[in-house]
C-alpha cells in the first residue's frame, strides 16, 4: 500500500504507548460517571471567548471571557483573567474578574477572587480571600444561565 | 398443480426438491457472474437490486491462502443471509473512491469493506463523503481494533450484523481540505497554538506536548480514561507535557503533568516548525494542520456491543 502506510500501528504512535492500541479493555471505554468535557492543563494557557456546554476544570491560565452551563473548577495554582458565567463553581486558584453563578459557588482555603460575586448560595472557606461585593440572590438561578453577557450581569450589580 | 398435488403425495417432495434445487442453481449462477465479473450490465443490475444494492470490497491480503477458509465462511454465511453481492478485489493502486462512486451509480448502496484496520482507514480516509451506508467485516485475528470499538466480531460471525443493519452515524472530520479523518490523529511532539472554533486559542509553546485528536481511538496515552464520543458532532483534542514519564520521574523527580482536553468543531494547529503527524496511520511532515468536522455523517452499520 504506497498511499497509507502499512504500519498502521505507526512506531511513534507505538513508542507514546505501546499498549494504546492492543489494550481496548472494557475497562477504558467504560461509560464513566460525571466527566469534565474540558481541561486546561496546568501548563496550558488559553486565551479568547471560552464557552462550554458541559464540566470545566482549569489548572492553568485561561484569560478573556468563560463560560459554562456546568460546573466550574479552578484549581489550586490555576489563574483566571476572566468573567466567569456558570452554573456553579469550586475555586481553589485565582480568579481576576466577575463571577455569575446560577447555584452554588464555594472559595476552599487556598481561594483568592478578586472582583464581584453573584450567587444564590456562597460557600467561604476560612483562609479564602473575596476582594469585591457579594450579592446572594435567590432569584439567580433564572438569570444565571450560560450564555448571558457579562455586560447584563454587570448592570444588576447595585454600583457597578 | 392443484389436483397433480392431490394425486400424489410424493410429488410435494418432488417439488420442494424442484425449489431447492432451483434455489441452488440461482445461487450457482449469481455467484459465478460475480466472480467472473463478466455477466451482461442487465443481469448485473438485476441481481445488484436482488441483493440490496450491496458490494463487497476485497482487501488484497485476503485474497492468500491463509485467509480462504475465513473468505469461504463468510461468503457462505452472506448467501445464507440473502445479502451477497458484488466482490470487488482491491488492489494496491485501487482508488476506492472512483471505484465506489462508479458502484454507486450502478445502485450500490451499501459498500461492505472487508479486511482489517488498514483497509478500514484506507476506503474511508477516501471515501466517506459518499452517499452510501458502509460496513466492515474484519478478517483475520490481528490489527482489527476498529471492529471492536463498532462492536462487530471477527470473521464470518460479523455477517450476522453485516445482516441486521443496525446503522449509526458517525463523526468524520477533513484534514487540510484534502484527507477525511474518521479514528485518530497523532503528533508524537510539538510546540504548537491551536485555535479552536474561531473563540479561542490554545498556546502551547512552553514546552513540547504529545497531541491526540481522538473519534474512534483513544489517544494513546492514558487511555485507560477515556470515552468515546463519535457521534456528538465534535472532535476531542488531547495534549499532555513530554516528560514526567518513569524515567524523568525517578531522575528529575518531575511528575507528570495533568492532561488537557478540549472539543471543537474546527480547530487550526501551527506548529513552529515541520512536525511528524500521523492520521490514520498515513504518517506526513506538516507545518499547520486544518481539522473541520463534516456536517454530514458518515453512515456505518455497527454491532450492539459497540463502544460508545
Amino acid at each position: 500500500m504506497p498511499n497509507i502506510i502499512a504500519n498502521f500501528t505507526s512506531k511513534a504512535y507505538l513508542a507514546a504507548n505501546p499498549l494504546s492500541l492492543f489494550s481496548m479493555t472494557e475497562k477504558h471505554l467504560e461509560k464513566g460517571g460525571e466527566e469534565a468535557e474540558t481541561i486546561v492543563g496546568s501548563s496550558v494557557k488559553v486565551e479568547g471567548d471560552f464557552v462550554s456546554e458541559g464540566n470545566i476544570i482549569i489548572l492553568g491560565q485561561v484569560s478573556g471571557k468563560l463560560k459554562t452551563a456546568q460546573q466550574l473548577r479552578v484549581e489550586e495554582g490555576a489563574k483566571v483573567l476572566a468573567d466567569v458565567m456558570a452554573d456553579s463553581a469550586i475555586v481553589a486558584g485565582e480568579v481576576r474578574g466577575n463571577m455569575k453563578l446560577a447555584n452554588t459557588l464555594e472559595l476552599t482555603p487556598t481561594a483568592r477572587v478578586y472582583g464581584d460575586v453573584a450567587t444564590k448560595t456562597l460557600i467561604v472557606a476560612a483562609g479564602a480571600i473575596l476582594h469585591g461585593h457579594a450579592i446572594m440572590d435567590e432569584n439567580e438561578k433564572a438569570k444565571g444561565k450560560a450564555g448571558k453577557k457579562v455586560e447584563e450581569y454587570e448592570e444588576n450589580i447595585p454600583g457597578v | 398443480m392443484r389436483s397433480m398435488k392431490k394425486i400424489s403425495p410424493v410429488f410435494k417432495k418432488n417439488e420442494s426438491d424442484t425449489e431447492q434445487i432451483k434455489r441452488e442453481l440461482k445461487l450457482l449462477v449469481r455467484k459465478s457472474i460475480f466472480k467472473n465479473n463478466a455477466g451482461s450490465a442487465a443481469g448485473r443490475v438485476m441481481l445488484e437490486k436482488k441483493s440490496g444494492g450491496y458490494i463487497y470490497l476485497y482487501d488484497s491480503f485476503v485474497q492468500d491462502r491463509e485467509c480462504k477458509a475465513i473468505i469461504n465462511g463468510i461468503e457462505k454465511r452472506l448467501r445464507d443471509f440473502e445479502i451477497s453481492g458484488k466482490i470487488i478485489k482491491l488492489s494496491t493502486f485501487t482508488n476506492p473512491k472512483i471505484l465506489i462512486e462508479d458502484e454507486v451509480r450502478h445502485g450500490a448502496k451499501t459498500v461492505v469493506m472487508v479486511g482489517n484496520d488498514e483497509t478500514f482507514v484506507r476506503i474511508l480516509s477516501r471515501a466517506a463523503n459518499l452517499p452510501v451506508i458502509f460496513g466492515f467485516i474484519p478478517v483475520g485475528q490481528r490489527k482489527n481494533h476498529f471492529a471492536d470499538v463498532l462492536g462487530i466480531p471477527l470473521n464470518e460471525k460479523a455477517c450476522e450484523i453485516i445482516a441486521a443493519r443496525k446503522i449509526e452515524k458517525l463523526d468524520y472530520a477533513t484534514i487540510n481540505e484534502k484527507q477525511f479523518f474518521i479514528c485518530y490523529l497523532f503528533i508524537p511532539r510539538a510546540r504548537l497554538k491551536i485555535e479552536c472554533d474561531g473563540s479561542f486559542i490554545v498556546n502551547l509553546t512552553q514546552e513540547k506536548f504529545e497531541v491526540a485528536v481522538a473519534n474512534l481511538l483513544p489517544p494513546p496515552f492514558e487511555s485507560d480514561k477515556f470515552v468515546l464520543h463519535p457521534q456528538d458532532g465534535k472532535m476531542e483534542v488531547y495534549l499532555r507535557p513530554e516528560g514526567g514519564g518513569l524515567f524523568s520521574k525517578l531522575v528529575n523527580g518531575k511528575k507528570r503533568q495533568q492532561m488537557s482536553r478540549f472539543l471543537f468543531k474546527r480547530a487550526l494547529l501551527k506548529m513552529d516548525k515541520s512536525t511528524l503527524v500521523i492520521a490514520d496511520g498515513k504518517e506526513t511532515k506538516e507545518n499547520s494542520i486544518l481539522i473541520e468536522v463534516n456536517k454530514e455523517k458518515l453512515l456505518m452499520i455497527v454491532g450492539k456491543n459497540r463502544r460508545f
